[in-house]
């Protein structure tokens, strides 16, 4: 019987062993970039495989991605393995992380200040260490053959007819959550924005906690809208060739999204680092990842004949700017305690 | 007798470790805020005892017709893996399923309960039946032929007798709600914050890492004194193997329960239809599905392997005092900060990400498997080793001879379910893992891009991986039987 037992887990380390045989076969002789970022970038699905096959080819070198579940414990990864293994580039901090990696990692100083971008967007390259690499307008997703009537303000949707319709993300763990947050205080100011909060508790079918599941409700017809980005009907007529699914042009001036990149200052190939940036920004690269993250390129020329281009002429969006520490800290502890039914905010 | 306690004792160290690498690894300086520890505890407590009471109570009913499906249909499938699927699907399927079921869906405290009621509803069922085909199906057969009432039977027979394994279902469902995270945080509204999501908030917003790690510990403590009311049940085990006593069936609850599930899964299967639409990914995904599934196959059935040596130990080791109150009372932390202290601890190559994944899961399932009645087992089989001890037989001789043969069929059961677990684990993957190497992962970064249809075509696949991982444990205990027998 003893031998039984110790035979099926022999076989059962045999397989694995030679699972990550299999996994491991590498060439010694090129250098490795480590490259942080959240698996919707550095997945298939996302823009990373292909930028990363396209850099491979002409850096003699291998792409690592390390994925980590959230801003919070990326950092704490690259805080952890950085020193050893080297973190070289960290992909996809948006403007509510910035602060609170600078706060905790030291990176290196970036300038691309020469970069071609539309003016409205230029405030993001305003800082000295990351570089924003696409960005998004937030915007109410709903269809087309919706009976209700569309909403044209963030006030709207405190409608009766509007209850229970609306699929919104928990700000503490998502990042449109966050967006929204402050696109209610910026547009309604501290006071009114605590009311208004208090308000959506009970008019929104649920606050998930991450975009994919609150956009998961509004796919099943859970729900009638759902907060997501001002290019998400292009994923429906681009790849499911359906024009029904719009996103509703607010009378509030809409928040903007960046996503950004930055190089911790113990990388280790802090030069291929900066190459791997700038075929990011490059036309290509910023065609790969507008296609893939179905985002905004920041760089204007790589829009030019795509169908992303009329979209981006929206210009009915909020000032960008990086909110610091105490701004996201007083936007997180009002939703909790909001959330909580407490009055008002500590 | 000195090494059975250093080993006892290792056992618990690894079941306390993640308490103390977090200890270790951060400073740990607290700002206790006590009115807000009452207000999350309340509504755990609160969560917890609904959704257990409910779960227990349709759960009984549940085991009901169960009994009366396996007395009338059970030559041709076995129903009680339908009722489970709830259990390992991801929780937006889920909500997605009660949702179409329940319209409009009562989001907050009510919510929560009732999501919890689902999920575990066919467990407490698969539970109930077995320990009612074990503990009364002789009993009703005589009640039966002795002309005794129905009430009279479920008030004189069936609730004395059943009253403790009925509070260790309870128990076993309170704890999951109480720690539970994400329903609470998606349909539970202010009230629905419970202590496990009071733990994510001090990480998560105020990166209280002392606050957090206090919350968990308290929070076993907790659980660990609410299992201190729970006692074990020597009702003498006489089973019936044909069973078909009026008392015990109902054919009212097989429909009802099919009824609903049908209705669920309509939804859930729908998708899965949708993402056949999207065949195409599979060409385009197919090396990532193909890691997918290895990865997943190998967490799994290391999950399982891993569950299978711990039983082992459990069953070797396991003596009637502070030892088996310590696992049926213990309560492992939340998939976060077992994730996250397994990932601060020792290096984080491919191979110790699946190492670490696969004892991040077994040290998270080994306590509940335990709760779930191999705990109460092995306390029954005690006077066998007993007797075989004053026959002079040695430590060996006692597991290899006597107590293997007669657990050895849970312990592939339950290392079987264990494994099932694995394929659909989410939360400590997504921690330590640095890329999508699992199904259960690959499925969330498809839901993230768009892809919902597909996302649910992967988690079907999942669920038919899981299976088939379980029957492998089933076919194991089948050879493993067959050497016992020769």
């Amino acid at each position: 019987m003893q031998h039984f037992i110790i035979f099926i887990f022999s076989i059962f380390f045999v397989l694995v062993i030679s699972f990550f045989n299999r996994q491991t076969v590498v060439d010694d002789s090129q250098k490795i970039i480590r490259v942080y970022g959240y698996s919707s970038f550095t997945s298939k699905l996302g823009p990373g495989y292909e930028l990363k096959k396209k850099f491979e080819q002409i850096c003699n070198c291998r792409v690592d991605f390390v994925e980590a579940a959230d801003s919070g414990v990326l950092l704490q990864r690259i805080k952890l393995e950085g020193a050893t293994l080297g973190a070289d580039l960290v992909i996809g901090l948006d403007q509510y992380d910035l602060q609170k990696a600078l706060s905790e990692i030291n990176w290196r100083k970036l300038d691309f200040s020469q970069l071609e971008i539309d003016e409205i967007i230029r405030p993001a390259l305003s800082n000295s260490y990351f570089v924003p690499f696409d960005w998004g307008v937030i915007a109410f997703v709903g269809r087309k053959e919706d009976p209700l009537p569309t909403p044209k303000s963030l006030k709207d949707l405190l409608k009766p007819i509007y209850k229970n319709k609306i699929a919104l993300m928990d700000p503490r763990t998502s990042s449109p959550g966050m967006q929204f947050l402050s696109w209610v205080y910026d547009a309604l100011g501290k006071e009114d924005g605590e009311k208004y909060l208090e308000q959506m508790m009970n008019q929104a079918h649920s606050f998930s906690p991450s975009w994919s599941t609150a956009y998961g409700f509004f796919s099943k017809r859970q729900v009638s809208y759902v907060l997501s980005y001002l290019t998400s009907p292009l994923y429906h007529q681009l790849v499911e060739n359906n024009n029904s699914i719009e996103a509703f042009r607010f009378s509030e001036k809409h928040p903007v999204q960046f996503e950004f990149a930055g190089i911790p200052l113990d990388c280790k190939e802090c030069a291929l680092a900066e190459e791997f940036i700038n075929l990011m920004l490059s036309d290509e690269g910023q065609k790969i990842i507008m296609n893939k993250n179905f985002m905004f390129p920041v760089v204007k020329t790589a829009l030019q004949g795509t169908a992303f281009e009329s979209v981006a002429q929206f210009n009915h969006l909020s000032q960008f700017k990086i909110p610091s520490v105490s701004d996201v800290d007083f936007l997180i502890k009002s939703w909790t305690s909001i959330r909580r039914g407490e009055k008002n905010a500590k | 007798m000195q090494n059975r306690k250093i080993l006892q004792g290792l056992l618990i160290l690894f079941l306390l470790s993640p308490f103390f690498i977090l200890i270790g690894h951060f400073e740990l300086v607290t700002k206790w805020d006590t009115g807000e520890f009452f207000w999350a505890l309340r509504n755990s407590i609160w969560q917890g005892v609904w959704s257990a009471l409910l779960s227990t109570l349709a759960g009984l009913w549940l085991a009901m017709g169960l009994i009366f499906c396996e007395n009338r249909f059970s030559r041709w499938f076995n129903f009680n893996i339908f009722f489970l699927l709830p259990n390992f699907l991801p929780n937006l399927f889920v909500l997605i399923g009660l949702m179409s079921l329940i319209d409009p869906f009562p989001m907050g405290t009510i919510g929560v309960i009732i999501v919890h009621a689902f999920i575990n509803v066919g467990l407490c069922g698969v539970i109930l039946k077995e320990v009612i085909k074990n503990k009364l199906s002789r009993l009703s057969d005589v009640s039966f032929t002795l002309g005794v009432g129905h009430m009279q039977f479920y008030r004189g027979i069936l609730f004395p007798l059943l009253k403790k394994d009925l509070f260790q279902v309870f128990f076993l469902v309170f704890v999951s709600a109480f720690s539970s995270f994400a329903i609470p945080l998606v349909v539970g509204g202010g009230k629905g914050i419970n202590l496990e999501i009071l733990i994510f908030e001090k990480i998560k917003i105020y990166n209280d890492w002392g606050s957090s790690v206090a919350l968990a510990g308290i929070q076993s403590i907790l659980l660990f004194g609410f299992s201190l009311l729970n006692f074990k049940n020597q009702t003498v085990v006489e089973l019936n193997p044909n069973l078909q006593s009026r008392f015990l069936e109902s054919r009212f609850s097989f429909y009802f329960f099919s009824f609903l599930y049908v209705i669920f899964f309509y939804s859930y299967f729908n998708g899965v239809a949708e993402g056949l639409n999207s065949w195409s990914d599979f060409e385009l995904y197919s090396e990532e599905i193909a890691n997918g599934i290895l990865g997943t196959a190998v967490i799994s059935i290391g999950v399982g392997i891993t569950v299978f040596g711990f039983l082992m130990a459990i069953t070797r080791l396991h003596q009637t005092n502070w030892f088996h109150r310590f696992l049926n009372g213990y309560t492992a932390p939340s998939t976060a900060l077992i994730g996250f202290a397994f990932l601060v601890f020792g290096p984080n190559t491919t191979f110790f990400v699946f190492l670490k994944i696969i004892l991040g899961l077994t040290l998270s399932y080994i306590v509940y498997l335990y709760k779930m009645g191999y705990g109460n087992f092995l306390l029954d089989l005690a006077r066998y080793k007993e007797r075989a001890s004053l026959l002079g037989a040695d430590n060996n001789l006692v597991f290899w001879k006597i107590l293997f043969p007669l657990t050895y069929k849970r312990m592939f059961l339950y290392s079987g379910i264990a494994a099932f677990w694995a394929t659909g684990d989410y939360g400590i993957s997504k921690m330590i893992a640095s890329r999508d190497i699992s199904m259960a992962l690959l499925s969330e970064t498809f839901l993230s891009h768009y892809r919902i249809g597909f996302s649910s075509l992967l988690s079907f696949i999942l669920l038919v991986l899981g299976l088939i991982i379980f029957l492998c444990f089933r076919g194991a205990q089948v050879v493993v039987g067959r050497k016992i027998n020769y």
